[in-house]
């Protein structure tokens, strides 16, 4: 069973969306653990270290991609985590999602459809 | 009886054969919450002395005022807010010079929950989603040449709705305004944190003492002053149904209202000043029914669950604002579209105040020429056409009125579930609320991804990559200049005083029934920042511990 930890990271409270990848991905077959609200990189890498997830998801609506994403692939590479894929959604403007490749494995903005991303993690995680 | 035979007359008659041969375009057509939406309603759906009765008297149905908007229109109220004091205090003057008639303060995340700017948990997050404010110092340059006196302002603050309103009326004292002439909103609704928007700080015991804290202040001090605006806009977005959507927010509004009366504050002292704020989404006629339901429920639970006697105590006074989540990115002109319908449910359902979102706001922060149109598309409903002409224009609508009862009796059905289960907080501490959302919020998103709920140029009419409108983001750099204006303000306040009043606001906290708004206010005068005020009250609530 693959296994996938969603999280959402900073401040930001909106947290619909991580939930319905949460449902989506566990009743499609994936093991799937949801940190929740307000977690910080230190604690993602800890839930990373001990969950061992083939991936981790991370739902960004407020516009604080680009500050905490290559951040987050930076600590996990650190920590010797780097074969967990990354996946960043949310609110992503279509600029930002090229220069966000080098350092999540794939984006999902707001335009995304359910049918793709679940495609994604079944072909690619 | 006349009517049941020609009906039946017209369903044998007329009505099969064309059934026959060309079968509705569904199988059923239901509302958000499951209900199903008849294909015809006739008078026979309405008792009208009972249950519309007359705009400004009790049950309120058709409007809490007697002339409506033939009197006065409703207040074009603008969420706004981003970057830093200035920035914000830019946008405020642009919409005041183009008819904006109420303010409305959003700020940013580190602001509402409680951490400074310089604080490493706000890196990345400062001036982003809302204004950043650290200090006094922040919140007068925000309202610099704007007059308290002459504008109501509305602040979507919870967990430190007790910060912001002590700044606030320092800074009326500033203007020389006095406290009876402050007119406006806090938001201050912490119940709806913990299952819908996520800004909480405090466990939820103690944050309500603050939410009540706050009433009780603003009852005995602040006579044209909206202490709290119980909120059922959040949880519509965060995915519920509209039936949800009024339930947990009436639920919310009986622990306020028990809250505040064991405090031993009179019904009629504080029931007048409660305030609402709902969403309005593209569901026209089913938003039109919620609006009138929640005016005649409300009255009924004043008056027989209260025995509230002031009739202002039995009006169900609400603010509104058009549906963030109904707005697409692709295509987002077309968003004018769907927010114009969304407003005019607001409108045609007796809206005291309304925001209308920026066609541009599913993307980003509201640039100037989108909100500009936002608030000319009220304009224009306001001024070019009729729907002001006449009280509760839609009134006696078959479909509208039997929807409305049928609202409302869901509405206390649902209400007497969680009474059985113990109540709200229960209900809420327990998960279950956010359970329930969560289940209607998958399977919603769940229909749009089968093609079954269609959203217009998003998964049915999609149009090419080139033929979009691409939308513009703009940058701040708030971080980097709050940080410095917080060196500088520690350098220049009296520091003394700053250590005596959060020396007194300790004290305060300790004396556990005590009211904390003087002490608060001593603090903001003192220009105690934000940070240095919540860290005091985390030491004596602890923070929420979430699962």
């Amino acid at each position: 069973m693959k296994k996938v930890l969603i999280s959402k990271i900073g401040l930001d409270g909106h947290e619909v969306g991580a939930r319905i990848i949460v449902n989506l991905l566990l009743d499609n077959g994936f093991k799937v653990e949801y940190l929740g609200i307000r977690q910080t990189i230190d604690d993602i890498l800890a839930k990373a270290e001990s969950f061992r997830p083939d991936a981790i998801g991370i739902s960004i609506m407020t516009g604080a991609h680009n500050f905490f994403i290559p951040k987050l692939r930076k600590a996990l590479d650190t920590k010797k985590l780097k074969s967990i894929k990354l996946i960043c959604g949310g609110l992503i403007p279509q600029k930002d999602i090229k220069p966000l490749m080098k350092y999540a494995d794939a984006v999902f903005d707001n335009n995304s459809k359910l049918d793709d991303i679940l495609k994604y993690f079944k072909e690619c995680i | 009886m006349k009517i049941s035979k020609d009906y039946k007359n017209w369903q044998e008659n007329i009505l099969n054969k064309v059934l026959k041969d060309y079968p509705e375009r569904k199988k059923e057509f239901t509302t958000t919450w499951g209900r199903k939406i008849k294909r015809l309603y006739t008078p026979q759906s309405i008792n009208y002395l009972k249950e519309l009765s007359f705009p400004g008297k009790y049950p309120y149905t058709r409007g809490i005022q007697p002339t409506m908007y033939r009197g006065k229109l409703w207040t074009m109220r603008q969420y706004a807010g981003f970057g830093s004091s200035r920035d914000t205090n830019k946008r405020f003057k642009f919409l005041l010079k183009n008819g904006l008639n109420g303010l409305s303060v959003a700020f940013d995340l580190p602001t509402q929950i409680g951490l400074d700017s310089d604080d490493p948990k706000s890196f990345g997050e400062v001036g982003r989603i809302g204004v950043a404010v650290d200090s006094l110092a922040d919140f007068e340059e925000i309202f610099k040449g704007i007059k308290l006196n002459e504008i109501s302002v509305s602040m979507t603050i919870n967990s430190t709705a007790i910060v912001l309103l002590a700044m606030y009326i320092v800074l009326a004292q500033k203007q020389k305004v006095s406290k009876d002439k402050i007119s406006g909103t806090v938001q201050n609704d912490i119940l709806k944190e913990y299952i819908a928007r996520g800004t909480y700080i405090f466990p939820i015991e103690e944050s309500l003492k603050i939410v009540t804290d706050i009433i009780e202040y603003s009852t005995k001090n602040l006579p044209k002053f909206n202490s709290i605006s119980i909120s059922g806009y959040h949880i519509r977005e965060s995915g519920s149904n509209a039936l949800q959507e009024l339930t947990y927010t009436f639920a919310n509004a009986i622990i306020y209202v028990k809250n505040t009366l064991k405090r031993n504050i009179n019904i009629d002292d504080f029931a007048p000043r409660v305030s609402f704020f709902l969403c309005s989404q593209i569901n026209f006629f089913e938003e039109i029914a919620k609006f009138k339901a929640a005016r005649r429920l409300w009255a009924k639970i004043m008056r027989k669950e209260f025995n509230a006697c002031d009739p202002k105590s039995l009006m169900f006074r609400f603010h509104t604002q058009t549906a963030g989540s109904s707005l697409i990115t692709k295509g987002p002109l077309n968003n004018i579209t769907r927010i114009t319908t969304e407003a005019l449910a607001a409108i045609l359902g007796g809206t005291q105040s309304l925001h209308t979102d920026s066609y541009d706001e599913a993307l980003t922060i509201p640039t100037r020429e989108a909100v500009d149109i936002a608030l000319k598309t009220q304009q224009i409903l306001a001024y070019e056409t009729d729907i002001t002409s006449t009280i509760d224009p839609l009134g006696g609508s078959y479909f509208i009125e039997e929807l409305t009862n049928k609202f409302e009796k869901d509405t206390q059905k649902e209400l007497g579930k969680i009474d059985k289960m113990g109540g709200m907080i229960k209900a809420i501490e327990s998960g279950f609320i956010k359970k329930e959302i969560e289940k209607s919020a998958y399977k919603k998103y769940q229909s749009v991804n089968k093609g079954e709920e269609i959203v217009v140029g998003f998964n049915k009419f999609e149009q090419a990559e080139e033929e979009r409108k691409k939308l513009k983001t703009e940058k701040y750099n708030t971080q980097k200049e709050q940080i410095k204006k917080l060196k500088n303000l520690k350098i220049k306040r009296n520091n003394k005083n700053v250590k005596i009043s959060l020396k007194n606001l300790r004290k305060t906290l300790k004396q556990r029934n005590k009211n904390l708004m003087d002490a608060v206010i001593e603090c903001v005068r003192t220009y105690c920042t934000i940070g240095e005020i919540v860290k005091e009250m985390k030491k004596e609530y602890g923070e929420y511990k979430n699962n």
